[in-house]
């Protein structure tokens, strides 16, 4: 014991500290922003203008496949939005559908960004948009999107049967100008699936998901892709349109800095320790 | 012997689909059936959440029947499991009830379960070679790339952890993918020549 300093602290005491760094260096920024400015990547840039250079009339799909935190912080509102403004602007029309594997969050996820999320002014429901839900199947949905999207289910989200909704009558996968979507899983199953359709495929995911898409992304099955919440926050940028994605960077700079000086003073106190 | 388990049989099921999609690959005849035969994977997919289902099922139900270590959980879950479940079919407002009250804290609540990342870095990222150096400070460039606040600090860990993402990174994930494919073609010829019966579950 007689050797034993102040600082030789017991494993949950140094979980603790090590937590406690956490909560403060999430919260501080809260309270006074860095303010640090943010670059925009070339593939959020191209992301953007992918979008906004779908030909007017086209039809597109968006997969929502992104998980519970997105739900709770809406990380995906800016992109929402600006589907309403191609609806809008360019008589762009768009399928939102969800085959997430964390269930029907997926389906609330998309009515949640419809209910608050953007602005749906001049724009109609079955005329500009379609909402189809929660589709259970995960592949399967996916494999009928690009087989036949008439297949993909007799009844939108609301329980209207699909061949009572304008912009579905007599649409077929052909007709889709782009698809999209958000994941949490292996990209496999999309690459899979619409990959052969040889239709532009957005991509929006977590930074581990585009590590692992590289291979796709560079061979051009991948048109453009948003990497993670700072692909978010840059989008916001380029869009104009700011959220909680934007303000939560500040905190992702720390916590970045944070988990290098744990890595510098893991290895610091690991070669003492070997003498 | 049953006659799933006739090595004729395994092989009919599993090798001349997987014969026909490369034939499909190569020359590009009889495109459709190859789809559809690739589909099935997909469809088989589904049909494992019923045998995920029932596995649950008879594990949590022994559990309560010999009343085992914990038994009320598995309460829990049952009733979790039908409430959910019934309620998505039959009164959807209690259902987004529950997703939204109930769902969306539990999976936030897992997802603070990151906070532990924290202490795995602390405890786990500790070099003992040269190997570990080398994917220790890629981690950190990577880190820098990613975060604002690496341009900040100086204008090349952008572009060092670019490259990082995509050369050695798309490398690896095609030696991954390639592996992956070389070990599926040396499993289908034992298989073609009765070799590999694991999966007759002997």
């Amino acid at each position: 014991m007689s050797g034993k300093k102040w600082y030789h602290l017991s494993m949950d005491a140094q979980d603790s500290l090590v937590y406690l760094f956490v909560i403060l260096l999430c919260g501080v920024p809260v309270i006074r922003p860095l303010g640090l400015p943010l670059a925009i990547n070339e593939s959020t840039t191209h992301f953007y203008e992918t979008l906004n250079n779908i030909p007017e009339g086209s039809t597109i799909l968006w997969n929502e496949g992104y998980m519970v935190q997105s739900y709770v912080s809406g990380s995906e509102i800016a992109f929402y939005r600006l589907f309403f403004d191609l609806m809008r602007e360019n008589d762009v029309k768009v399928i939102f559908v969800s085959s997430c594997v964390d269930g029907p969050l997926g389906g609330a996820m998309i009515q949640k960004m419809l209910d608050a999320g953007v602005d749906k002014t001049d724009t109609v429901y079955g005329r500009d948009y379609v909402n189809l839900g929660w589709l259970p199947g995960f592949e399967a949905v996916l494999a009928a999107i690009a087989q036949d999207i008439q297949s993909v289910t007799e009844e939108d989200a609301y329980g209207t049967p699909v061949s009572d909704i304008e912009m579905m009558q007599g649409l077929t996968t052909d007709d889709l100008y782009l698809l999209g979507f958000s994941c949490g899983v292996s990209v496999d199953p999309w690459m899979r699936q619409w990959g052969p359709l040889g239709k532009p495929i957005l991509m929006v995911g977590g930074e581990s998901l585009i590590a692992q898409a590289m291979g796709y992304i560079n061979a051009g099955t991948v048109e453009a892709y948003l990497n993670g919440g700072r692909g978010m926050a840059e989008f916001e940028k380029v869009y104009g349109f700011y959220t909680l994605q934007t303000a939560i960077m500040d905190s992702v700079n720390l916590m970045s800095l944070y988990g290098i000086a744990l890595i510098i003073l893991s290895n610091v106190l690991f070669g003492k320790k070997k003498g | 012997m049953s006659v799933l388990k006739q090595k004729e049989f395994a092989i009919i099921l599993f090798v001349v689909p997987l014969l026909f999609i490369l034939f499909n690959f190569y020359t590009g005849i009889a495109g459709p059936q190859a789809t559809e035969l690739i589909n099935w994977g997909a469809y088989l997919w589904n049909f494992s959440m019923i045998i995920g289902t029932y596995s649950m099922f008879r594990k949590h139900l022994l559990t309560i029947t010999e009343r085992q270590k914990d038994w009320p959980y598995s309460v829990i879950m049952f009733v979790s499991f039908f409430v959910y479940f019934i309620t998505g079919y039959i009164h959807t407002p209690t259902f987004q009830w529950i997703m939204d009250y109930v769902q969306t804290p539990i999976m936030m609540t897992i997802w603070v379960g990151a906070f532990t990342t924290f202490t795995m870095v602390f405890r786990g990222a500790r070099t003992r070679n040269w190997l570990g150096v080398l994917l220790l400070l890629s981690t950190v460039l990577t880190v820098l790339r990613m975060a604002p606040i690496g341009e900040a600090i100086w204008g090349g860990f952008p572009i060092i952890g670019l490259w990082i993402n995509d050369v050695p990174n798309v490398a690896v994930m095609r030696a991954i993918t390639i592996g992956m494919g070389i070990g599926l073609l040396a499993t289908m010829t034992r298989e073609i020549l009765g070799k590999e019966t694991h999966y007759l579950g002997e």
